[in-house]
């Protein structure tokens, strides 16, 4: 395996209440495919228990930045007693889920993805001096750019779970 | 020297994807929407194993092995396996919606789905060692690109994936709805 490095560990999500888990999901893969993600389907759990159901849903979609470098995001739902409530959405009611989710998201890079320079010891080492030092500049930025790709799903994720709304404004208004 | 020395890229496998569900489901129909998926993609559909146990008073355990093959073209072919078990599956009668009663089955039930593209299927090109040579080469620098980027892009996309949405629509999952499903066209 090529060198594979943790850009963002854990970041995570712990929410209860309403929720259309099929449009989450939706959601997440959308977004991760318009930012060029190949899909890469881990698992797809549902028990049926008889608090609700249970739910364990992941994928890692990749994506090849250059022929040495690769992004994976790993995003794990897990979903516990969930079910349907009715709800009143603009003066209908609708069927929704209901329950607790917790998101954990994680970004790694993968270096060297096509195993060219781990064949013998001069060459990994090679790669691990050309990772650090040479190509330090270019390493920091793709690691920047996964970054900024993750926190922007989270932000995504967070206003589809309306986890915004018990902001409020500390400053005062301007004038 | 063996073959696989010097013989490179004869295959291109999928990732493998799963499904484990546990409640309320219809075997039959599940089987139905395989076979006719399959019928509809114009692969040959093979049952390589069908076994039924019943090791315990909680249910029995079935598990069906499919192969689907599509020669798409005189160069590469699809296949695709289906691996379903099932355990602790008995019997139960639902009530419909619209009152009718129906047989289907409780229990848990494990999905797997993996495909490989294969080239050179009737391995006309390994008949002799500059042959073997000669593929190896038009795999790696000629066809590599449309390889990986085509011809493997549909197998997981449309059909791996797909089956796998179509099963989770069948089982009623959560997750059932597939985003990309028209992506690439209706067809």
């Amino acid at each position: 395996m090529g060198h594979l490095k943790i850009v963002v560990d854990h970041e995570k999500i712990d929410y209860s209440g309403p929720v259309e888990i099929g449009g989450l999901f939706r959601m997440i893969q959308n977004f991760l495919w318009e930012r060029g993600f190949d899909k890469k389907q881990d698992k797809d759990f549902e028990h049926n228990t008889e608090r609700g159901k249970f739910i364990e849903w992941q994928i890692t979609p990749w994506k090849k930045i250059s022929d040495y470098v690769r992004y994976h995001v790993k995003v794990r739902v897990l979903g516990y007693d969930i079910l349907k409530t009715e709800a009143a959405h603009n003066g209908k009611k609708s069927k929704i889920d209901n329950g607790r989710l917790i998101i954990v998201i994680d970004g790694f890079m993968e270096y060297d993805y096509d195993h060219r320079w781990d064949e013998k010891p001069i060459l990994l080492f090679l790669r691990t001096v050309y990772d650090y030092f040479v190509f330090k500049a270019y390493t920091e930025r793709f690691e920047h750019m996964l970054v900024h790709d993750i926190n922007h799903l989270v932000d995504h994720i967070e206003k589809f779970l309306n986890l915004y709304r018990h902001y409020s404004v500390i400053s005062k208004p301007a004038p | 020297m063996k073959p696989e020395d010097f013989l490179h890229n004869v295959e291109a496998p999928t990732m493998t994807v799963y499904v484990q569900y546990k409640g309320v489901f219809d075997m039959q129909e599940l089987y139905e929407t395989i076979a006719d998926f399959f019928r509809q993609k114009k692969f040959k559909f093979y049952e390589k194993q069908n076994r039924l146990r019943r090791p315990s008073p909680f249910g029995a355990e079935l598990a069906h092995n499919f192969e689907a093959r599509r020669k798409v073209e005189d160069y590469y072919e699809w296949v695709v396996n289906v691996n379903i078990e099932t355990f602790d599956m008995r019997d139960v009668e639902v009530v419909l919606k619209d009152g009718t009663k129906k047989k289907m089955a409780k229990g848990r039930i494990w999905i797997q789905l993996y495909g490989s593209c294969n080239v050179d299927y009737e391995k006309i090109w390994e008949k002799s060692a500059f042959l073997a040579h000669l593929k190896s080469f038009y795999n790696k620098y000629i066809i590599k690109k449309k390889y990986e980027g085509v011809w493997w892009d549909e197998l997981y996309y449309k059909i791996v994936l797909k089956l796998h949405a179509l099963l989770k629509e069948r089982l009623k999952m959560m997750s059932e709805e597939y985003e990309h499903r028209h992506f690439a066209g209706v067809h």
